[in-house]
């Protein structure tokens, strides 16, 4: 008996990303007083694969490689979500992202589900030619387990968009003459002359700039003269401080891996892109700024506060601190739960990363609306469809919110759980 | 349990001066992360194949 109690007692190995994304799920689960049928449906995931491949190395010898593909829920439509290759990844990293992507499409108002991959390697032990037989040799042991209407991989860590052109080539060539270029849209995140989108590469940073304008425009706020922090000069922190500044807002501090700078009077975006260039990415010793303390960062006086790089980084520690009145959640996660609830007591306001950051998965949805119609679609076009979506989907975040009184974050979760609890109550389950 | 092991900066290049954050654990997305030219955690790939490898010299070294 009590060896028995003792086996059950057994401690649970630590889930780290799985645990905090179900905790998620779990709680707005219990806003939308979710159907318990439903429920059941979504805290599982549809699909899970594991692929051992074999690929033959430079060198002659055959390695044998662990991949990985999770399909979360396809009620909405087929499965959306990367392909990371990093050594650390496995089955329940993988699950966690799938079923973040479900509630990411979701929201969006995409006819999309929630997916993600990958395979277990660092690239960097690897040559080229590896990673790319590597990569094809995937894509077939994946075979008709993506497709263009099934299930749509993109680029993630460490994969970018000649990873992409691989992915498409290898599935394209495995149909018959006829098909190949019906099934260009297999995957999102080509380079532009496979198929890939215009200004791809600024969608995120644009749908965080579009988020906070549609903030302020709600609220009645001119952008003119305001003050901001952005935590990451990246293809996100970047373009989101670049549309901020075309908008007449100023930069007045910034951070990333290299250091933190900052300067009251502002920071050209412009410039101190080009200074970063010229000093091999790095912008530390931007002439016209002071070194800052990098725990002083979150302090620094501004008006908006745009947390682009990575998660946790708003605690309760440095919350109290935060003088912007907007935080704009550009990264996945960055602020934790205890935060959230010290920065509302306090009056910020935060929009939530599942809506601030979906510019990237809307620009994906465009590259494969255009493949799948056979068009090709201009910069200034693509910016104007995403600006009308964002702007949709701010509408119906606020509107959720003021209607059901709730932060901005738990009526984003509201809107993504009923979309699909909707959709499983209208065709019901089969038999 | 070295919390590295589930952490995205395991492979990347700032992962020894990086000013974002001082806490390494559990980091799964970062837009700042960009892989290590030469990783100095010396961690070998995981694949099969050495797995099996490595099997069979602890097999080894227990007949000896």
């Amino acid at each position: 008996m009590t060896l028995t109690k003792e086996l059950k007692q057994k401690p649970q190995p630590k889930q780290g990303m799985l645990e905090n994304v179900m905790k998620q799920f779990n709680a707005a689960a219990e806003l939308v007083d979710l159907n318990p049928n439903i429920k059941k449906i979504l805290e599982v995931t549809n699909n899970e694969l594991i692929i051992h491949f074999p690929v033959r190395m430079d060198n002659g010898d055959v390695e044998v490689f662990k991949g990985y593909r999770v399909q979360h829920n396809n009620a909405l439509g087929p499965y959306k979500g990367g392909l990371r290759y990093h050594p650390t990844i496995d089955i329940d990293s993988v699950k966690a992202l799938a079923m973040w992507m479900t509630w990411k499409t979701s929201l969006a108002g995409l006819p999309y589900g929630g997916a993600k991959g990958g395979i277990q390697i660092d690239p960097k032990k690897y040559s080229n030619a590896e990673l790319e037989r590597i990569t094809r040799r995937f894509t077939y042991a994946l075979g008709e387990n993506i497709g263009p209407e099934h299930d749509i991989p993109a680029p993630d860590v460490n994969t970018n968009a000649q990873t992409m052109a691989w992915i498409a080539d290898t599935y394209m060539s495995t149909k018959g003459p006829s098909e190949r270029s019906k099934n260009q849209h297999v995957v999102t995140g080509k380079p532009i002359g496979s198929g890939g989108l215009e200004g791809r590469d600024r969608a995120t940073g644009f749908g965080v700039f579009l988020t906070i304008k549609n903030w302020a425009e709600h609220k009645k706020i001119d952008l003119k003269g305001k003050t901001f922090i952005v935590q990451g000069f990246g293809n996100v922190g970047y373009w989101a401080a670049h549309f901020l500044e075309l908008e007449g807002a100023k930069m007045v501090g910034v951070q990333d891996a290299f250091g933190t700078i900052s300067n009251p009077e502002g920071i050209s975006v412009e410039d101190l892109m080009d200074f970063s260039k010229s000093n091999n990415g790095n912008f530390v010793g931007y002439p016209k700024s002071t070194s800052v303390a990098k725990e002083d960062f979150f302090a620094l006086d501004c008006d908006i506060c745009i947390p682009a790089a990575l998660g946790n980084q708003i605690t309760e520690e440095n919350a109290p601190q935060i003088k912007a009145f907007l935080v704009a959640e550009g990264a996945n996660g960055p602020t934790t739960v205890e935060a959230e609830q010290i920065l509302l007591s306090r009056g910020i306001e935060v929009i939530p990363d599942i809506l601030c950051n979906s510019g990237g998965v809307i620009g994906s949805y465009f590259e494969w609306l255009q493949n799948r119609n056979g068009e090709l679609w201009e910069l200034d076009e693509i910016l104007a469809k995403l600006t009308k979506k964002m702007a949709e989907v701010f509408k119906r975040v606020l509107k959720t919110s003021q209607e059901k009184n709730l932060d901005m974050r738990s009526a984003a979760y509201v809107i993504a759980i009923e979309r699909i609890e909707k959709a499983y109550i209208q065709r019901g389950i089969f038999p | 349990m070295n919390t590295m092991d589930r952490s995205l900066c395991r492979t990347c290049r700032h992962v020894e001066s990086c000013s974002l954050t001082s806490n390494k654990s559990f980091i799964w997305s970062c837009s700042e992360y960009e892989l290590a030219e030469d990783t100095k955690t010396n961690i070998k790939p995981q694949t099969l194949t050495q797995e099996f490898l490595a099997a069979t010299e602890e097999r080894a070294v227990e007949l000896i």
